[in-house]
């Protein structure tokens, strides 16, 4: 369908550009909204998760194993004896027992404490016996894997609501998180910088720097260039110095200074910066490669470097690369403009949880396979041998399973092999609430350490724009850092390489190694690179981007694949590589929208879904660096002829989590990022939860609405009581008592009852008639059952342990009484909650103990002190709870169920909490659902309001507010913060804030009208005082007050707000 | 968990008054009347009553905490009458005009239903 | 010690009275008895609430606390709780609030055997003594089904709630109903809304009104949020259609002042006109809550009235009292 569509464009474009326009129809903006719920339906909100894992697990492993070096086990002693994996595969999920292999569903990992793993097994080819024959063995268990919920192995995958239901899962749960020992346990995206490509950058002594980290299945090297005392040199691990550049390009094979000169360009700039190394390069005597070879053998062994490809020893194209990484920095070093910026997001990748795996699983495979083949050596060794040899009984699968385990549980990802040992790569799924969860595994980490005080990586980066949420980050030390994918995000996993390469042969690319040094920077081409790799040369760059994209809008390469034309680097780069973040977006031909208001409809009636729309050329993937040759349009309204794309719905940009916040384009954007920070605070099992009256579509999306987590308050805005201070609030009594913000807490308690532990039913005791008061709960098997209420103190479990020896254990079947000591365990709880037994598990852990699970609940209503929070940052402890009958009401009966101080709105500008407020109430009285989704309504005067409050931020005041210090130390001092100033305000020393605030901060003397109470100015002709509002110098006074104080009047002014000083003789 | 009992808010603990008087040691006629377990249901009714008298100079109601569960009364009055006096009087009239309104209440509620 | 009595003589005006509404006018009496009588209303007027429940067998979703809860905030008939007695001073039982001076007991019993989901609702609460206490919907089928002409419709009364069972789950319990007061918990309030206005007090000035353009007007008039004044089709003045939707917003007197006419309105609320809303939970009927409530406001002040003890107590200072208090005795 989309390709004749496309010529017809193509074949229509000679026509009149008048006529065109007058032939367009009519730009109506299409409701594109309904793309996303069919978006999300097909992609999950976890699908990077998913994808990355499910790549690892159909394609990665398998070249893991068939890379070369891995393939093959062949013993030192005899090499006629070898194992060699033929193919490998992921199970299901299963567990051993008693020798019978069953499914495992995740609920009871969770319940048992145990991994939700799968079984990976090898088909192996190896030699057995003697004589030596070779046999074929399939299905040879080699590891237990984990295995990420939801995945394709796993056992919920495809599942509908009702058999998820009943294996005990939450159908609206998004899965993307591995379960081990009992606890789930979540990969958490990775960013890092791009690997094999050309990052300029400046290191910390100033020094330009083009640097390469290539990563392939065999090796991981890091090659630096930098230019010292104006020569360039080299640093690679395998040597121990620098080695100057021109050294490296002899060793190549490039002898020729002159070509050295021609590969990075003629003019003569390049070449003059070039010259000190050429020169020192002959000061050292090295004319010839076996000269350079020789100087670098005293350094370190043969020289590897950079990704490119090296075919029989050619090291042409190595010499290209180098040769572009050099031009790459000699331009950097004449125009700081081309610096890369490392925090620009198309630089990144994400590391997904198949790739992390895939690398941990890497090197354990080879870890097994070496201490196979030791143990196989050490056999053979062995002069005796009674029986066959069988090579697979060598191969031992703990290595892999407890390595997995290991890293996953502790989050330690230490693979010497990649040098690579890092700490925190998982966190335990959130589960205080539903979007915590959700927000947790859309969660990127940063590589950089948290504590660096630097700006830039902390910044707001335009290219995050869709990719990744501009408000939820945390606070602290972490801020800016942590980041959260966007609603739309996908993030790749790899693609072939090779089929592309050919292809772009084909589209007329000239090979690299055809080409001449001279030729490289030719005026009338461009370089293709493909993912990082130099392919060769394009004369028409642009038409060679076209069809490619065309091609990729046909569907004829993935979809994912990206053509980025960079005019500044006169470059064609392709990337297929995983870890981009890109988002689909729609495509415009001229600025009018391929998507019709017939195909939405089609898409409403099921006659279509999101894929075809990919496969139809109406949607397609952009990822941040193709983005840069894309011309967006916010709405389809907006669009022009140049707009090559329109969005699909703007508050996509924001992430999980923020898409909750109603209207928070009204609020002070710091605002929304506390929220965000906010939402797992105090939730734990709502008792009424209840849907916002004011929904975002982010939360139909999320499903939030059919999992609420919070309730729907009448709430008035009024001071009172004086319990209300400092965002305190004040609660009604009878709307506790009648359920509101009730919630129910769950405990866990769990005990092992070792072999030598016995639980008995609790005795009769003789002396005051019935048990003990403690034992009353228990059971007739010893152990409290459901449904009893439990008070501190309260035994559980009455438990015996043995006080004798193990020996004595084994011979006598029955010990005595006298020989076990009383071990119960207690329910440690505070006095005055009332807590019960909701849920006991019995089960075996895996040294066959019997474990014993309690869940203890206790159902809480609000008390003074508890903390609630607003969708907008607004957090406060309820203050007072006060009787209905002390509350205000209004003449129709309206009693509010919570009063919250007014004084909490001024200093937030949470503009959009109060649109909230009025949405829920027009809700409430026309009893529907409202939306309140960012970016939802025409923009009016808020938008005009912003952007005054931008101008005040930009304001001096930030300097000055910070110089309130406290006297404590002169060097650095402490600031004597708005708190701290409420103490002294409540003890009343006066004096002292006095000093504080005005003498020793910043004082200024200020000529104040005392006719009309603005500030005036000292006229220094007049050497009087003026007020420039009377037009007079006769009433005006010099008063001190602090410089903030007299800046905040002049911004008050500014936003039409007169304050006015009035003067009284003192 | 610390919190009080709810029925403390109510129940008059044994051993104590339900009023307690305390004079002012500075100022004639002056008193106090601590009123356990009640609240501005019966304090404003009272203050407002109270203000009627024109021998009262002063009468006003604290609740000196929330979790308090008692009201202070202050009255004040002239030398032609004494505090336990006014107060003794406003409850009185409160009383009867109590009773007032009960029957001019149920008096209305028969002619209504009767009406219609 | 007998003074003048500064006694009033309130005035009532019922305008509309069904048995769980009733709007009525209080005259010639101040805010503070009219919110007196609310905040007994409110949270002292006894009425009758689940309190204590024994659960016997609990196999549905909901747990046993959250049951309890539930049924605690059934409104139950309680036309006799103002003789019954409250069970921490009940005689008869110890305290316990097992007896039939302090307490009614309920059972409930259901299991669903259909494939259906089945709703637990108060109609399944069975009474000891239906007479006494049984839940409102309860009793207002009962009373429908003596009455012929009642509005009263069973088919779309379908009782309160619980919690639902799926097949195979059962809900067996017993409960006990006891005397309390919304003050205690709000379970046991009998209003669901209690509301006083002040009457509004509205003047056009007339003269000021005229020199408006009936364009002006009609802006004037609708900028009042709730329907106040309406213009005359006829003589096309502004009148006061309905002063009590009057919400004291004073939308119009800034509209007023905004047009450049101060004063076009005066609005005053009257000091001592109240009119009241009352709206039952059912447990008691709405008239009758207003007559508990006077009672009981009459009750507390005769609680609070000074014990003989007390004024012995100052009679004690003797003649020093007697001495200063001068001839009034």
């Amino acid at each position: 369908m989309a390709v004749p569509d496309e010529d017809d464009t193509s074949k229509r474009i000679p026509s009149p550009v008048s006529m065109k326009s007058l032939a367009a129809p009519v730009k109506s903006a299409v409701d594109k909204y309904q793309l996303l719920p069919e978006f999300l339906k097909v992609r999950g909100l976890v699908k990077q998760h998913l994808d990355s894992f499910n790549y690892f697990i159909n394609c990665e492993i398998k070249k893991i194993i068939h890379a070369k070096d891995n393939e093959r086990i062949v013993s030192d002693i005899n090499p006629k004896i070898y194992l060699k994996f033929l193919d490998i595969y992921v199970e299901s999920p299963s567990v051993e027992e008693d020798h019978i292999r069953e499914p495992l569903i995740p609920q009871r990992c969770r319940l048992s404490d145990t991994t939700y793993a799968a079984p990976v097994k090898v088909d192996i080819e190896y030699t057995r016996g003697n004589p030596i024959q070779t046999e074929i063995k399939k299905g040879h268990v080699i590891a237990n894997m984990p295995i990420m919920l939801r995945s394709r192995r796993c056992v919920l995958y495809g599942m509908d609501d009702d058999e998820l239901a009943r294996l005990g899962e939450c159908p609206l749960d998004p899965g993307g998180y591995f379960i081990v020992k009992g606890t789930e346990k979540v990969l958490m995206i990775q960013e890092q910088l791009s690997k094999n490509r050309i990052i300029i950058d400046t290191d910390k002594k100033g020094r330009v720097s083009a640097s390469v980290t290539s990563s392939t299945h065999e090796r991981k090297s890091k090659t630096v260039i930098v230019m010292e005392k104006e020569r360039i040199y080299l640093q690679l691990n395998q040597f121990t110095k620098l080695i100057p550049i021109m050294v490296i390009m002899k060793a190549m094979g490039m002898e020729s200074d002159q070509e050295v000169v021609q590969m990075v360009g003629r003019d003569p700039r390049y070449s003059g910066l070039l010259l000190p190394s050429i020169q020192e390069c002959a000061s050292e005597r090295i004319y010839t490669q076996y000269q350079a070879l020789e100087f670098l053998e005293k350094k370190v062994v043969k020289s590897r470097f950079t990704n490119q490809k090296v075919h029989q020893g050619d090291f042409y194209p190595k010499c290209i690369y180098v040769g572009v990484m050099l031009r790459r920095m000699l331009e950097a070093i004449l125009n700081a403009d081309t610096i890369d910026d490392k925090d620009y997001v198309g630089n990144k990748r994400l590391e997904l949880s198949g790739q992390l795996i895939s690398l941990l699983f890497e090197d354990l495979f080879k870890t097994m396979s070496s201490a196979a083949k030791k143990s196989i050596d050490e056999a053979l060794t062995k002069a005796s041998r009674s029986s066959s040899m069988d090579i697979s009984l060598h191969l031992k699968k703990d290595w892999i399973t407890h390595g997995l385990e290991r890293a996953i549980s502790t989050g330690n990802w230490d693979v010497k092999r990649f040098k690579m040992n890092r700490k925190g790569m998982t966190q335990v799924v959130s589960r205080l609430s539903f979007i915590a969860a959700l927000g947790h595994m859309t969660r990127i980490q940063p590589q950089f350490e948290k504590s660096r005080k630097v700006s830039g990586p902390r910044a707001l980066q335009p290219s995050q724009w869709g990719m990744l949420c501009p408000c939820d980050t945390p606070e602290g030390e972490a801020c800016g850092l942590v980041k959260n994918l966007a609603l739309m995000t996908h993030v790749t996993t790899d693609e072939e390489e090779s089929p592309l390469i050919t292809l772009c042969y084909s589209l007329g690319v000239e090979d690299m190694s055809l080409l001449s040094a001279e030729e490289l920077h030719s005026v009338n081409s461009y370089l293709v690179m493909f993912n990082g790799l130099i392919l060769g040369k394009h004369r028409l760059p642009q038409r060679f981007a076209n069809g490619m994209r065309k091609l990729r809008r046909a569907g004829k390469i993935g979809e994912f694949v990206s053509v980025f034309v960079n005019e500044k680097q006169r470059c064609v780069y392709l990337a297929s590589d995983g870890g981009r973040v890109c988002r689909p977006l729609v495509i415009a031909d001229k600025g009018v929208s391929r998507i019709k208001e017939h195909h939405m409809k089609e898409l409403r009636d099921g006659a279509r879904v999101f894929d075809d729309f990919l496969r139809e050329g109406l949607i397609e993937y952009l990822d941040v660096n193709e983005e840069n040759n894309a011309l967006i349009a916010l709405y389809e309204g907006e669009a022009d002829s140049k707009t090559t794309h329109i969005e699909i719905e703007p508050f996509t940009i924001l992430g999980v989590c923020a898409g909750l916040i109603p209207y928070p384009h009204h609020n002070q954007s710091p605002r929304n990022t506390y929220q965000l920070c906010r939402m797992d605070t105090l939730l734990y099992l709502l008792v009424y939860p209840q849907r916002p009256l004011l929904t975002t579509k982010s939360i139909e999306l999320v499903g939030y609405d059919k999992l609420g987590a919070g309730q729907n308050a009448t709430v008035a805005v009024m001071s009172y009581s004086g319990y209300d201070i400092e965002d305190a609030i004040v609660m009604n009594k009878s709307s506790l008592d009648r359920g509101f913000g009730r919630c129910i807490v769950m405990k866990k308690v769990s005990a092992v009852k070792q072999a030598y532990d016995r639980i008995i039913m609790p005795k009769m005791s003789s002396g005051k008639g019935g048990l003990d008061s403690h034992m009353q709960i228990l059971d007739t098997d010893g152990i409290a059952s459901p449904g009893e209420i439990v008070r501190p103190l309260d035994i559980l479990i009455n438990k015996q342990s043995a006080t004798v020896s193990r020996d004595q254990l084994i011979s006598h079947k029955v010990l005595p009484d006298s020989a076990y000591k009383f071990t119960p365990v207690k329910h440690k709880g505070t006095e005055g909650e009332t807590t019960v037994v909701d849920r006991v598990a019995l089960f075996t852990d895996k040294d066959q103990n019997m474990v014993i699970k309690f869940m203890i609940r206790h159902t809480r209503r609000p008390e003074v002190g508890d903390k609630f929070s607003s969708r907008h940052g607004q957090k406060g402890v309820c203050g007072t709870i006060v009787q209905q009958e002390d509350f205000p009401f209004s003449e129709r009966g309206i009693c509010p169920d919570l009063i919250m101080n007014p004084h909490g709105f001024p200093s937030r500008m949470t503009i959009g909490k109060m649109i909230e407020l009025l949405g829920g109430k027009a809700g409430v009285s026309c009893g529907r659902f409202h939306y309140g989704s960012a970016f939802g309504e025409p923009s009016g005067h808020a938008d005009r309001v912003e952007v005054i409050r931008y101008h005040r931020v930009s304001s001096p005041s930030v300097y000055i507010h910070g110089t309130y210090l406290l006297p404590k130390a002169k060097t650095y001092g402490l600031r004597l913060g708005e708190m701290e100033r409420d103490c002294l305000i409540a003890y009343g020393a006066s004096m002292l804030i006095f000093e504080r605030l005005m003498i020793s901060s910043d004082p200024f003397k200020a000529q104040v009208c005392r006719k009309c109470g603005l500030l005036g100015y000292y006229h220094h002709s007049l050497k009087t005082g003026f007020c420039s509002m009377c037009k007079s110098g006769e009433n005006v006074s010099t008063m001190k007050l602090p410089y903030a104080c007299k800046l905040l009047f002049q911004e008050l002014q500014a936003m039409n707000i007169v304050p006015r000083l009035q003067l009284t003789e003192h | 968990m610390n919190a009080p009992d709810r029925y403390e808010r109510f129940v008059v603990p044994e051993g104590t008054k339900k009023v307690s008087y305390d004079r002012d040691t500075k100022i004639i006629n002056a008193a106090s009347f601590t009123i356990e377990r009640e609240d501005h249901t019966v304090g404003n009714v009272l203050r407002m009553q109270l203000h009627k008298d024109p021998n009262v100079l002063f009468a006003g109601y604290k609740l000196p905490h929330p979790l308090q569960y008692k009201i202070l009364v202050r009255i004040h009055t002239t030398s032609q009458s004494s505090p336990m006096q006014a107060y003794n009087q406003a409850i009185n009239d409160l009383d009867k005009e109590l009773s007032h309104l009960k029957s001019v209440f149920e008096d209305e509620v028969r002619r209504h239903s009767r009406d219609f | 010690m007998e003074g003048i009595s500064y006694q009033r003589f309130p005035k009532v005006k019922i305008r509309e009275m069904k048995d769980d509404y009733l709007k009525f006018e209080l005259r010639e009496t101040d805010a503070s008895m009219a919110n007196a009588l609310r905040r007994v209303m409110l949270a002292e007027v006894p009425t009758l609430a689940i309190d204590l429940v024994e659960i016997e067998v609990n196999s549905t979703v909901l747990n046993d606390e959250f049951i309890a809860h539930r049924l605690g905030l059934i409104p139950l008939t309680s036309d006799r709780a103002m003789s019954m007695r409250f069970s921490r001073d009940c005689d008869a039982c110890d305290g316990d609030g097992q007896c039939e001076f302090c307490s009614v007991e309920f059972t409930l019993n259901v299991r669903c055997t259909s494939d259906h989901t089945l709703d637990v609702t108060s109609t399944d609460l069975r009474s000891s003594d239906p007479t006494i206490c049984c839940p409102v919907d309860v009793a207002a089928r009962a009373t429908a089904a003596l009455d012929p002409n009642s509005a009263y419709d069973p088919s779309e009364q379908r009782g309160i709630i619980i919690v639902k069972l799926r097949r195979g789950q059962e809900l067996r319990l017993r409960a006990i109903a006891r005397k309390g007061i919304g003050k205690d918990h709000a379970k046991w309030s009998p209003a669901a809304t209690v509301t006083f206005m002040y009457e509004p007090d509205i003047h056009i000035n007339e003269d000021l009104m005229e020199t408006l353009t009936l364009e002006e007007k009609r802006s004037w008039v609708e900028s009042s949020p709730t329907k106040v004044f309406d213009i005359d089709p006829n003589t096309q003045q502004v009148v006061v259609v309905d002063p009590e939707a009057y919400t004291y917003d004073d939308e119009v007197i800034k509209k007023a002042e905004a047009m450049g006419k101060p004063g076009l309105v005066d609005i005053n609320a009257k000091e001592d006109s109240f009119i009241f809303t009352v709206e039952s939970t059912g447990a008691i009927k709405a008239s009758q809550l207003v007559i508990n409530a006077i009672e009981i406001l009459r009750q507390k002040l005769d609680a609070v009235r000074l014990s003989l003890d007390t004024e012995e107590c100052d009679e004690q200072f003797g003649e020093l009292g007697a001495h200063l208090r001068g001839s009034a005795v």
